[in-house]
């Protein structure tokens, strides 16, 4: 049984990457921080990216939330380019990024502060979302009364806002402790799955158990300057259980790329 | 009755520091924003803020009042005071806002930039918050700085016109004069009570408040001065090796602390810099010390006009004017570095109020109260205590109003100590001058340069309250000194005389700083940093 069976190509791609390249310029010298990497996502798609630690993986997820314009290269979002952020895409942060000064509505209403000029409807929305994260009744405390896993549920709220199409996630759980990382995780995966806009999620981790728990298809690249390496499949029913055999198989392949 | 006369004189005093402080508070979120956001506005901005606020602002002073005076004859006077408690209290409002723009974390600017706010939005929701916590820190600091310059605030004299308002700085001075003691005693009570009042019902109740706008990530910045740093000044050898060499101890800490140089990931390595020496950088180095210079120029000839700039030019070369010059800043320069010794051993008192519990809960407080109480007030006192030799007020004078910066920054910066380090330190049974050496010297450097250069450039500035002081009709001066040619030239109204020697002290307090504060400080706290 082939572990790297490639899925039947009948969605459409919602993001496309075209040989994105990154460079940065030194006075002096070049450094080649990401090599050509072309990449699709198709509709209702999981990615998720890995690679060795400063390989330029959370470059990438930046060039694709528009927050860095890429040397070479375009991204297509639905076909059409894109250039800088866009409300269709929205980020999670590892440290949750919220504004300790606003209470937690607050910073979920901030995502939209353009997009729904007013005042009563965007409140509705960011207390419904608060509601549908599960933190019903916490929506006027600020971010230092709240726990670890609460301020994430913020955070992924917050992304939730404006909504988007993609959401990218810069390590998401990496900062929680584990027993909260794993309770917010399906839980996190049921939320974004069961959002109306929502047409794909592309994570940053490496943490490889919880990759091969989460995503469709995991991404894994090379040591800077960064290149694809290998596109596996990760072919699991929901919910994935650490024990199955099949589990610990992509576990160490994936490890096995990443050498 | 004089309590009344006192009381109306204090309330005057504090409306023109508050005044002075709310507009300050303005334009350092203008200026520190702007600068804090825009690279090409950074350049210019920090620069310059760097350079005023290390030149004695209080000689630019006699044009700032015959400006207002001429244009608003009924609030001129006012007008002009206010504009000078400013200059005291701007400059690390500015530096506050743009150091707590530059170090709002990336993710956060990330998120901002992905929700997509307007610019006002992005002010409104972030930059002016995260300035708040910084900004409540250096109020008592810039409300010092106020009260520093409040008598020659408050007692504007320029040639043939002089002017004197109601206010506590002026009062303590004419008091001063009629020789009452009992009355002078009265003022100064009510300014210690007006003093601890603003403290505990201003700065306290603000400090609270501003704790809900940190960052629970971001550790506190050991600078209250940052310095416009250049990629250049660390390439360049000669006094990187002096500093290597007389300065520092080669790595007395290396297995705690590990060297590490404050680069961004994708640089070159500090080898192969230090290859790229070349012709145009050199250009670039003297443009650093000479631009600030030529603006200094272009803002006198705006105020006055470029057939003055000339005369100045001319003044130099007359009547033997440089040769006073110099000798007047050598004498200045060595009054400086006397106080400066004398006011060193502060730093055990900033360890002691990081160990010693006692020290931090009880005496800290008080320091910090101290630091605020204007220096200028004490010189009736030091009359008293010194009899009439000004050489000694001045120094006292320098090193009331410097050493609190030495105190403060060095505390700061033994504060961000981490407490399994201090406890390695108690394991290990070093003995106390090990401890020192090996701990808390290495620990507070960052700390006691910074705390050094805002010392030693406040102590240029506080020369001309220090060098030359005028009580009533009398005047006590020293022979010698910069600050005492400045007052001099600005009490006989003599405008050439008084820019040249303004831009003489400009031009030394310019090379210091860029020649060797800045180098100084740069090698320190690349070298004592933590790993984070």
């Amino acid at each position: 049984m082939s572990l790297e069976g490639i899925k039947e190509e009948s969605h459409h791609p919602i993001l496309i990457l075209k040989d994105i390249s990154f460079i940065i310029t030194n006075k002096q010298s070049k450094f080649e921080i990401i090599h050509k990497i072309n990449m699709e996502v198709n509709e209702k798609e999981f990615i998720a990216i890995t690679g060795p630690s400063g390989c330029g993986k959370s470059t990438l997820l930046r060039i694709i939330a528009g927050l860095i314009k890429p040397t070479n290269g375009e991204i297509l979002l639905e076909g059409k380019p894109l250039n800088g952020p866009t409300e269709k895409i929205t980020m999670v942060f590892q440290q949750f990024a919220l504004l300790p000064w606003l209470t937690a509505l607050e910073n979920v209403e901030l995502s939209a502060l353009r997009l729904i000029p007013d005042k009563e409807k965007r409140k509705e929305k960011a207390m419904k979302l608060l509601e549908i994260v599960g933190l019903a009744g916490f929506e006027y405390f600020y971010p230092k009364e709240l726990s670890g896993g609460m301020r994430q549920r913020v955070a992924i709220a917050r992304a939730l806002m404006p909504d988007p199409e993609i959401i990218l996630m810069d390590e998401p759980f990496s900062n929680l402790d584990q027993p909260t990382a794993s309770n917010l995780r399906y839980e996190i995966l049921n939320i974004l799955r069961s959002s109306p806009t929502l047409k794909a999620i592309i994570m940053v981790s490496h943490n490889i158990e919880e990759i091969v728990e989460l995503a469709d298809r995991v991404i894994i690249l090379s040591k800077r300057p960064a290149e694809v390496v290998k596109e596996i499949y990760i072919d699991i029913p929901h919910p994935r259980s650490v024990r199955l055999p099949k589990f610990s198989s992509y576990v160490d392949m994936i490890y096995g790329y990443l050498g | 009755m004089l309590i009344v006369t006192l009381i109306e004189a204090l309330a005057l005093s504090w409306l023109r520091l508050f005044i002075g402080i709310v507009i300050s508070i303005l334009l350092a979120f203008g200026l520190g924003i702007l600068a804090g956001v825009n690279r090409t506005a950074e350049r210019i901005i920090i620069p310059l803020i760097d350079i005023l606020q290390s030149i004695p602002i209080l000689g630019f002073f006699p044009v700032a009042v015959l400006f207002f005076i001429t244009f608003f004859p009924i609030i001129g006077a006012e007008m002009a005071a206010v504009f000078l408690i400013i200059t005291s209290q701007l400059w690390n409002l500015i530096f506050a806002v743009y150091e707590s723009v530059k170090s709002i974390p990336s993710y956060i600017l990330e998120t901002v930039e992905l929700s997509k706010l307007s610019v006002l939005q992005k002010i409104a929701k972030v930059y002016i918050p995260s300035s708040w916590p910084r900004i409540i820190d250096n109020l008592p600091l810039s409300w010092a700085g106020g009260l520093f310059f409040l008598s020659s605030s408050e007692i504007i004299s320029l040639g043939t016109t002089s002017y004197q308002l109601l206010g506590i700085g002026s009062m303590t001075f004419i008091l001063f004069s009629l020789g009452d003691y009992n009355d002078i005693a009265i003022a100064f009570l009510l300014l210690f009570l007006a003093l601890v009042a603003t403290h505990m019902l201003f700065f306290r109740p603000l400090n609270i408040w501003s704790q809900k706008f940190k960052y629970e990530t971001t550790a506190e910045a050991t600078a209250k001065v940052p310095w416009f740093i250049s990629s250049f000044f660390r390439t360049t050898k000669p006094l990187k090796i002096l500093a290597k060499h007389v300065f520092i101890p080669r790595r007395p800490l290396a297995p705690i602390f590990k060297k590490q140089y404050a680069e961004p990931p994708y640089t070159l390595e500090s080898h192969e810099k230090d290859k790229i020496i070349s012709l145009s950088k050199l250009i670039k180095f003297f443009k650093w010390i000479i631009t600030p210079i030529f603006i200094i120029l272009i803002l006198l000839g705006v105020f006055l006009d470029l057939k003055a700039i000339i005369n100045i030019v001319n003044y130099y070369f007359k009547q033997d004017m440089l040769l006073l010059l110099v000798t007047s800043a050598a004498y200045s320069a060595l009054r400086i570095a006397i106080a400066t010794a004398i006011m060193l051993p502060i730093i055990f008192l900033a360890i002691l109020a990081v160990t010693n519990s006692f020290t931090k809960r009880f005496l800290l407080p008080i320091f910090l109260f101290l630091a605020s109480f204007p220096a200028p007030m004490f010189i009736p006192y030091m009359f008293i205590l010194f009899g009439n030799n000004v050489e000694l007020i001045s120094i006292a004078v320098i090193i009331s109003g410097s050493i609190w910066y030495i105190f403060y920054n060095t505390y700061s910066s033994l504060r961000l100590l981490p407490s399994d380090l201090k406890e390695v330190v108690e394991l290990s049974k070093l003995s106390k001058l090990q401890k020192f050496t090996k701990l808390y010297l290495p620990a507070m450097l960052p700390g006691l340069v910074t705390g050094l250069v805002t010392a030693i450039g406040g102590a240029w500035n506080a020369l001309i309250v220090a060098e030359w002081i005028q009580i009533g009709n009398s005047v006590y001066s020293v022979n010698f000194g910069l600050g005492k040619i400045l007052d001099e030239a600005a009490n006989i109204g003599d405008l050439n005389l008084l820019y040249a020697s303004l831009l003489f002290m400009v031009i030394i307090v310019v090379l210091l700083d860029r020649l060797f504060w800045k180098r100084l400080y740069n090698y320190v706290t690349n070298k004592f940093k933590y790993e984070t």
